[in-house]
């Protein structure tokens, strides 16, 4: 059984947006602590101690929620195992630095919502992978919000990884704001060594959804021109994804990307019928030249992917007596809900993009 | 006690504009003979279609200032407009003031009349631009289909040359409803 414990009411304020950045609160339960400018003195031992358990319990249980409990083949050094994420590899080292207290005293102190105010912008650097999966956590809390641009454009938050893994399109869309200027890129490589490289496998279910779920979405601009940049941008960053699982040979570490194109092309679905509907919602003002721009650009994930054929293909080159047989075949199979010919849907919906005509309609294009 | 005026500004602005849009796309051309022989049945194919060829591009004027161009080689094609709109606007305002207010209402008034001739001048070109997207769109639905059918043109002869290099061609069965065309080869 839980003890109540006794906060103030400041302390009250960070465990709670603490827990809503795990999903443990909804964001309506937060949103005027998030909106108004709170004040927040240092918090006693006690709240502390709750915050800490706070955190180490809700990312524990989401990197078990979201992948990591599932029972499948995993990469285990050199080789690969079956089983839990802790089963086959040791469990990633925890470390909640300054940074993740520093990014929730941020969002209770600062009046994100209030427009007559100016916000201070919140720059430190996260240090470990708790600190990663705050920021990750922060940016879906406030996701499709009024709070979700000047969130996304803060330094602190662009410096995190896993909130690049998750929220490209969240981030590469705030990046005209002002705090984004000169912001720090996405730093792949951090993702391609423990413990980020044993975090991500555990975080794989929630990144399809959420892939899955913003590609949906549409187009995440008022303008034709805007469109065009924020996926532009958004394709730039997913290539730099891929570049950087080439070169650290954890291609494996896509497989995301893979799972989540299999989900928005199912193989009854003709993938031009699915590329012109995603195309439907982009703005039809403005000249042909702009809107041809964002057509282009409407699905970053599924122009990524369709660049993994040839991926896919040095998977099924690696012959049983080479080094990485087991490894390339575990994505194979972890790629097969798209299977070879899913590439080629892929290019197929991409052609229709890339149409001459971007006034095209599914009914036109299918 | 001041006197009032009835003052009238006549303001106008003449302007040209030069306005362009477009779109760009690249054609499936299948490898199935050299570049260069592929370029050239492409060539063929659109010179028959109206396109003029020269020097490895393929052009053709479709009307309301709206030019197509094919690069022969690449398969990059162009559909461009561009036209310059000429705007003259001519406009007058009158107004009331005092005499002791005279110039300063005056020059209010012209600032005014500036600025709303100036909203004017931008609307009008913005429709300017909206009616030639508005015709390189409409050509656009034809064009699509009609550059489709002349690759699937392309590709079939091309076919036909592959097949006869490969030995006797015994049958050829086009179905123009799908484009498939089936090539029987003793080889």
């Amino acid at each position: 059984m839980t003890a109540a414990v006794r906060v103030t009411r400041d302390e009250r304020d960070l465990l709670v947006v603490a827990r809503a950045a795990f999903g443990r609160e909804p964001f309506a339960f937060v949103e005027a602590v998030l909106a108004e400018a709170r004040p927040l003195r240092a918090p006693g031992p006690t709240a502390m101690g709750v915050l800490e358990r706070t955190l180490a319990r809700a990312a524990v249980l989401e990197l078990a929620r979201s992948g990591g409990a599932v029972s499948r083949a995993r990469v285990a050094g050199e080789g690969v195992a079956r089983g839990r994420a802790w089963e086959v590899a040791p469990p990633p080292e925890l470390l909640f630095s300054g940074y993740a207290f520093a990014l929730l005293r941020w969002l209770v102190v600062a009046p994100l919502g209030d427009k007559t105010r100016t916000v201070p912008a919140f720059a430190e650097t996260p240090r470990g992978l708790g600190d990663e999966l705050v920021a990750r956590g922060v940016v879906s809390l406030v996701r499709g919000t009024s709070l979700e641009r000047l969130v996304a454009s803060q330094r602190g938050v662009r410096a995190s990884v896993l909130a690049w893994l998750s929220h490209a399109p969240s981030l590469a869309a705030a990046e005209g704001e002002e705090a984004s200027r000169d912001g720090p890129r996405p730093a792949w490589g951090a993702l391609f060594a423990p413990p980020l490289s044993v975090a991500v496998p555990c975080l794989e279910d929630a990144l399809v959804a959420e892939w899955v779920a913003r590609t949906r979405e549409g187009p995440r601009g008022a303008t034709a021109v805007e469109c065009a940049r924020v996926g532009e941008r958004e394709v730039e960053v997913l290539r730099g994804l891929v570049l950087a699982a080439r070169e650290a040979r954890r291609v494996d570490l896509l497989t995301f990307l893979v799972r989540a194109a299999a989900r928005l092309l199912p193989r009854e679905a003709s993938p031009e019928g699915v590329a012109l509907s995603l195309a439907a919602r982009l703005p039809e003002q403005g000249p042909l030249r702009d809107r041809a721009a964002a057509r282009r650009v409407i699905a970053p994930l599924l122009r990524v992917v369709a660049e993994l054929a040839h991926d896919h293909d040095a998977l099924a080159a690696v012959r049983f007596f080479e080094e990485g047989h087991a490894v390339a075949q575990a994505t194979l199979a972890a790629w097969e809900p798209l299977g070879k010919d899913g590439f080629a849907r892929a290019s197929r919906a991409l052609t229709a993009l890339d149409g001459l005509d971007p006034t095209a309609r599914p009914e036109e294009g299918v | 006690m001041s006197r009032a005026y009835r003052v009238s500004i006549r303001g106008s602005v003449e302007r040209v504009v030069h306005l362009e849009d477009g779109v760009s796309s690249r054609l499936e051309l299948l490898p199935i003979l050299s570049r260069e022989r592929m370029a050239s049945l492409l060539g063929e194919s659109l010179g028959r279609r109206g396109f003029v060829v020269v020097a490895g591009r393929a052009r053709r004027e479709e009307g309301d200032g709206v030019v197509t161009e094919v690069a022969l080689e690449t398969g990059e094609v162009t559909v461009h407009v561009a036209r310059d709109a000429e705007i003259a606007l001519s406009r007058e305002r009158t107004a009331a003031v005092y005499e002791e207010r005279l110039d300063e209402e005056r020059a209010a008034l012209e600032a005014r009349l500036a600025a709303e001739l100036d909203r004017e001048a931008e609307g009008a070109a913005e429709e300017a631009r909206v009616e030639i997207t508005a015709a390189l769109e409409r050509r656009l639905r034809d064009l699509a289909p009609e550059l489709d059918r002349a690759i699937a043109e392309v590709s079939a002869v091309a076919l036909e040359e592959k097949a006869r290099s490969l030995g006797e061609v015994e049958e050829i069965r086009r179905d123009d409803a799908t484009g498939e065309v089936t090539i029987k080869v003793r080889l």
